[in-house]
């Protein structure tokens, strides 16, 4: 059983003790245990249940590449799933629980899956659930769907904040071993600004676990040390728990700061994403120790050889009382020298190498440790705990020479260095069969924006396995980092690190290494995701010889810990399997983030009310609180109705349109665009930018103007006013402003740079309100301070003047066919002339009307709309606009586009008003059907509704539409689609349904 | 994540403080133009791996176009310059000739 | 326009005690320069700064884009003055005094507050007293300058006030402090 030991534990804080749970049941730990160490400690060894056969699984490493330990934490609106244990800090009050089982974690009835595992093979879901095809919709993917994933989904909404940090500096460093914190200092010495970041809550790596001494200090002292000075340079920034996860183009990297998982509830935000801008970076990764492939290497109770003595120095916690080892290298007799230290048994250490190895192995043996050379294991025994493992030659098929009792198996396969930050943004690997690991290769480094190499790695993940090259390679790079981004070196003493001697590897891939069918089919090479050292053979002799191919077919390396033990393991064997050098298969992509982040860290404070920025006009406030019902419109909230009492929305926008239509209506225009155009050349400028001339406006004066794309499509629409001989005022769309604004400028910076015109944006200058219906000259006589009679303020004119005192500028302008002023005041003045508006027109049955409203006012009148009758591929000819494009203009924007023989063309989708047969209403987007059927079977169409409402003033149902060679069809009855029903019968006809003489508007 | 150096701030900008804007150095073709001529104009354009004219806005800063000189292949920047040029600078060219002897981009080189 | 305050671990204000200008013109030009000078006593700022005389500011916007900050009660008497010694000349002026809405972020750590919400480097080496940048903060444009090591003014549109200044109370947040400045 594994338990807490009185001795070691230089991590934890035995003075404090924390409870939490797991599963409901109520355990112990110590501040500063992980909770794999706290499960441990407590003899839960069995943490969770494999993905695909529901094996029963037990933590398998110490860091963020455990594939197995994955558990749901926290509980409702602080609930996560898939935390690695190993990586998650026990706190007290914790709350954990496994995942992926079926009554329980101990008795799961998806373990079935194991006992069907010969009939899952690798590919079997492509293999088994293409045919036939109606089944998958209905019954293959539910109960494929139902048995996938492994955490469940959080149903309540995160109760943590999460926010961003953007920090600029030369160096970033990442990795808070001894080859991290030696790299920052001689970084830091060139003078330029550090950030070291390590992920963990400790500084120091695997050297003070691993013995190791520098300049005389133990590495736990050396470690403190240079800690202490590095946070004493003003030059540094340190951060532990916070992970370097991922390297961009140009410098930009990702750091993941954990700030309070550890701490929940102390107000402070729960993660932040640091983004990182700098000029060169290095990565002192370390490596992660490789499992061995023999059959039961998944059994709770198989541990990675490092891992075991990690919880035994760092935690205290005894994975077990007999521990085999077994290894293929030296690295893994120091794990059988700890747990001697520590007072367990080592039985046996069983070592695949027929020479074994040097001094270490030497020291053990010296402890009266047997060790077993070229010898393997062909079988671990055990269910939900290891109970003995079975020896073999590791040069044979698998007979069992002996037996030996054990409940821990530690094993090593060798060191992969973590190249992942190197090679995320393209730095290329190399093979070092020597050490039997991918490095870096220093001649293909990921590029920066001068062309130059911007990341270089250190220490261990430069293929570095002891600890003085591991610092002289450190200081190295350091230096050269400082260098290339702009410090100055200075000659500095490099510090002596000292470890045992060490002697070759010898590659392991496979043990025994003629090992039988059975055997593979138990040997576990992605433990999260199930894959078998028979899968990859498998997918091999299938064709896929691809390593991308391999890794899809078999799913290797595709679980959470995307494939961080699994992958060198697997693409061994693939190798093998193709008879193709191991370099030649190559390496799966690694990409970015190193670990998984938080999809709310990504998303930083852009939750909530801060998802997205809303626009708001001035009077918002006001519609807020009088029954605004909103309609997102280009970033602003508009409101589509203003609703009393007990009113529908329908109904709300029926009174309005009545209202307005009889009496008088007030809509906030604040949204529209409004641009100042000025210079000697913006006359010429305008009639570029617009289909119709603006040159000849004369001052006072308003033209509505449409605007196209080079490609002739219309895109913008509105009513340009002149104001005096220099300058026009340009109103756009309301979700037009900006892009329009930035389309005049893009012409002007880089077409005609040499004209003489000026252009600002000035839409949220001005609060601007549309006074609309019969009663609108009535109240701003009543207000009084301009002359707004049809005399001195024509139709289409504009005037500057005061209303009530207040300075405004009024357009008589109308989009609604009814008597109409566009009012626009300073923006600060525009919730009190709104309010203004409101009292004194209440005598004039003054009501606001919303956008719905709007559309149904000018729908009436057979008005286009940007976005509605335009999508994009609509010219202004098809709009019945061609009075709008100017025949005198030798150019403007979109005048080449028009002249194409398809655009130049009178057989086209044409717009037309529909009046259905039956007074109902049209559905929007519904097609026009037409004879016959196209090419793929689908029914052709002629036709199709732009805009459809209920016109309240008419009693019916109206719509616009595009429809081919519709002003030539005036009269004929065609049909339009349903859904769920039948055609609908329409009659074409004029699109203005109202007022057709335009006498409303021009009194 | 790129970053650029926009001339007319004099400083680099981030690439989400940044929009980009197609090829650089198009010429217009409007009334008068064959369809040929025009058709080159809106959708003739090229995509090289390697030495590319590109066109950049400071979206989120002075607002200005500027051109980008850089390796698609590589993300390397050779420089960039103001968009008020009907090409690019001799000084653009010649940091693009160290590094990629022999390039050519359309008519120049 | 409403005046608000945070007190977090920085102190949040907002401020309507400027009119402000937009003036589109090559700054390059002496006779706008002078004009400039004449009006309101100021130096066209060098690009990336702004220039300040008592209470009136000039920052640089871009090369023709001035932004001019002017005490509120002088403002209607200097966009009169400015118009006239402008007179002739090929510019814009327009009054933006109600688009714009002004914040300022005062202590110690106002700078780290900026860089959780801006991709630009706020760090006092690189962006000390006098410099004015314009940046993304967030998800919408803004200008911001450094009027004193601790206190720095934030510019952004009227109609995103509200959404602005729930960003900066969120960076300012007690208890998120980051004190990563080197």
């Amino acid at each position: 059983m594994s338990t807490r030991l009185a001795s070691h534990g230089r991590l934890i804080n035995r003075a404090r003790a924390l409870s939490f749970t797991f599963n409901g049941k109520v355990m112990s730990g110590f501040e500063g245990d992980s909770l794999a160490a706290s499960l441990l400690a407590n003899d839960q060894m069995l943490m969770g249940r494999s993905f695909k056969y529901h094996r029963p699984r037990g933590v398998l490493a110490s860091g963020g590449e455990e594939p197995n330990a994955l558990i749901n934490l926290g509980v409702e609106s602080g609930f996560e799933p898939n935390a690695r244990a190993t990586t998650t800090e026990t706190f007290s009050g914790l709350t954990a629980a496994s995942q992926n089982h079926f009554p329980s974690l101990e008795f799961d009835v998806g373990a079935i899956n194991s006992k069907l595992s010969r009939f899952l093979p690798a590919g079997f879901y492509y293999k088994m659930f293409i045919h036939p095809r109606s089944f998958w919709k209905h019954i293959y993917e539910p109960i494929i769907r139902h048995s996938a994933g492994l955490g469940k989904a959080p149903k309540a909404r995160d109760q943590d904040s999460y926010e961003h940090y953007y920090h600029h500096c030369e160096v970033m460093v990442v990795g808070g071993g001894i080859a991290g914190l030696q790299a920052a200092q001689s970084a830091a010495a060139t003078g330029v600004r550090v950030l070291l970041v390590e992920q963990t809550a400790h500084w120091g790596g695997r050297a003070p676990v691993d013995g190791v001494t520098i300049d005389g200090l133990a590495a736990e002292d050396w470690v403190a040390q240079t800690l202490a000075e590095l946070a004493a340079c003003d030059n540094v920034v340190i951060r532990n728990r916070t992970q370097g996860s991922g390297v961009y183009d140009h410098g930009y990297a990702l750091a993941y700061e954990r700030i309070a998982d550890h701490t929940p509830g102390d107000g402070r935000p729960r993660h932040r994403l640091w983004r990182v801008r700098c000029k060169q970076i290095v990565t002192a990764t370390g490596a992660i120790e490789r499992p061995l492939s023999f059959a039961g290497n998944d059994i709770p109770g198989v541990m990675l050889a490092s891992a075991v003595r990690d919880y035994v120095v760092n935690f205290a916690v005894s994975p077990g009382d007999r521990t085999v080892v077994v290894t293929n290298n030296d690295d893994a007799y120091r794990t059988a020298l700890c747990l001697l230290e520590a007072g367990l048994e080592v039985p046996l250490i069983v070592d695949a190498r027929p020479e074994g190895g040097g001094a270490l192995m030497e020291a053990v043996q010296a402890s009266g440790i047997r060790v077993a050379l070229g010898r393997g294991i062909a079988k671990v025994k055990g269910g939900k705990r290891v109970t003995g493992v079975q020896i073999c030659a590791q040069a044979g098929e698998g007979s069992v020479l002996e037996e030996v009792a054990c409940d821990v198996v530690a094993m090593s396969g060798g060191w992969s260095p973590v190249v992942h930050l190197w090679s995320h943004c393209g730095g290329k690997l190399i093979w070092d069969a020597d050490q039997a690991m991918f490095r870096p290769d220093p001649d293909q480094p990921p590029l920066g924006a001068d062309g130059a190499g911007f990341v270089k790695v250190a220490g261990l993940a430069n293929g570095h396995l002891r600890s003085a090259p591991v610092l002289e390679d450190a200081a190295e790079q350091g230096r050269a980092v400082g260098r290339a981004a702009g410090g100055k070196v200075q000659k500095a003493a490099v510090p002596a690190a000292m470890d045992a001697e060490e002697v070759a590897l010898s590659p392991v891939w496979l043990m025994p290494q003629g090992a039988s069918y059975a055997l593979r089919s138990k040997a576990w090479l992605d433990f999260q995701n199930d894959v078998k050292v028979s899968d990859v053979q498998l997918a091999a002799q299938e064709g896929f010889e691809s390593v991308e191919h391999a890794k899809r077919y078999t799913t290797l390396g595709m679980a959470t810990d995307q494939g961080k033990l699994s992958n060198i393991n697997g693409l061994a064997i693939l190798s093998k399997s193709l008879n193709a050098p191991i370099p030649d298969v190559g390496t799966t992509t690694f990409r970015p983030p190193y670990t998984p982040i938080s999809m709310a860290s990504l998303a930083g404070e852009a939750r909530g009310e801060l998802f997205q920025p809303v626009r708001k006009t001035p009077m918002h406030a006001w519609h807020d609180s009088h029954g605004a019902d909103w309609e997102p419109v280009g970033g602003w909230r508009r409101p589509y109705a203003y609703l009393r009492g007990s009113e529908t929305v329908a109904q709300a926008v029926e009174r309005e349109v009545i209202n307005t239509r009889e009496k008088l209506g007030f809509l906030d225009a604040s949204t529209l665009g409004k641009i100042i155009v000025k210079g000697p050349d913006a006359g010429k400028f305008l009639d570029m930018m617009y289909t119709n001339m603006m040159s000849n406006l004369q001052p006072g004066r308003c033209r509505y103007g449409l605007m196209c794309s080079e490609n002739g499509f219309l895109s913008d629409d509105g009513v340009v006013a002149r104001i005096d001989e220099q300058t026009w005022l340009c109103h756009t769309t309301s979700g037009g402003a900006d892009r329009i604004h930035a389309h005049m400028e893009e012409w002007l910076q880089t077409e005609w740079w040499d004209w003489k015109v000026w252009v600002v944006n000035v839409t949220e200058q001005l609060a601007q309100v549309a006074v609309v219906g019969p009663n609108a000259r009535k109240l701003l006589e009543k207000l009084g301070g301009m002359d707004v009679s049809a005399e001195r303020l024509p139709f289409m004119a504009w005037a500057d003047g005061t209303i009530a005192g207040i300075d405004c500028r009024a357009y008589r302008i109308s989009f609604s066919g009814e008597l109409s002023y566009e009012i626009a005041v300073p923006a600060n003045q525009g919730l009190v002339f709104w309010e203004m508006l409101m009292e004194a027109g209440a005598e004039f049955g003054a009501m606001p009307y919303g956008t719905e409203c709007l559309h149904i006012l000018r729908a009436e009148k057979g008005f286009i709309m940007i976005g509605d009758e335009t999508d994009g591929t609509v010219i202004p000819q098809d709009l019945g606009l061609s009075w709008a494009i100017s025949k005198k203009k030798d150019d403007f924007l979109g005048k080449r586009a028009q002249q194409r023989s398809f655009m130049d063309n009178p057989d086209r989708w044409q717009l037309v008003g529909l009046e259905t047969l039956d007074g109902s209403v049209l559905e929007d987007g519904a097609y026009a059907i037409a004879e016959g059927s196209n090419a793929n079977g689908q029914g052709n169409t002629q036709g199709r509704v732009t805009s459809t409402y209920y016109s309240p003033t008419l009693g019916k149902g109206i719509a616009m539409g595009l429809v081919h060679n519709g002003p030539e069809r005036m009269g004929e009855v065609i049909y339009f689609t349903k859904i769920g029903t039948n055609p609908v019968q329409a009659k074409i006809v004029s699109p203005v349904f109202y007022d057709p003489e335009g006498e409303k508007a021009n009194v | 994540m790129l970053i650029l150096n926009c001339p007319y701030c004099g400083c680099y900008k981030d690439e989400t403080e940044l929009s980009a804007g197609g090829e650089a150095h198009l010429k217009r073709f409007g009334p008068g133009a064959s369809d040929a001529e025009f058709e080159g104009y809106l959708f003739g354009r090229v995509n090289p791996k390697g030495v590319h004219f590109e066109r950049w806005r400071c979206a989120s800063g002075c607002g200005k176009w500027f051109h980008a000189a850089r390796c698609t292949a590589t993300l390397e920047v050779f420089g960039t310059y103001k968009a008020q040029t009907l090409k690019p600078p001799q000084a653009i060219k010649d940091a693009i000739s160290a590094k990629r002897p022999g390039w050519t981009w359309r008519d120049f080189s | 326009m409403s005046e608000r305050e945070f007190q977090g671990y920085v102190t949040i204000r907002q401020h309507s005690d400027h009119s402000m200008f937009t003036l589109r013109a090559s700054l390059a030009s002496s006779k706008v320069k002078a004009a400039l000078k004449t009006c309101l006593n100021v130096a066209v700022p060098k690009r990336g700064t702004y220039a300040q005389t008592g209470e009136t500011l000039l920052a640089w916007m871009s090369p023709d884009e001035l932004l001019i900050m002017v005490p509120k009660d002088a403002g209607g008497a200097a966009f009169a003055a400015l118009e006239q010694a402008l007179d002739g000349l090929h510019y814009l002026l327009a009054d933006v005094s109600d688009a714009r809405v002004r914040f300022t972020i005062e202590g110690g750590s106002a700078r780290e507050v900026v860089a959780k919400l801006a991709p630009m480097d706020a760090s006092a080496a690189q962006f000390g007293v006098g410099s004015f940048a314009r940046s993304r903060f967030a998800q919408v444009a803004g200008a911001i300058f450094v009027e004193q090591e601790d206190r720095l003014s934030l510019i952004c549109f009227r109609s995103v006030q509200d959404y602005v200044f729930a960003l900066l109370c969120g960076a300012a947040k007690p208890g998120s402090e980051v004190r990563a400045q080197s």
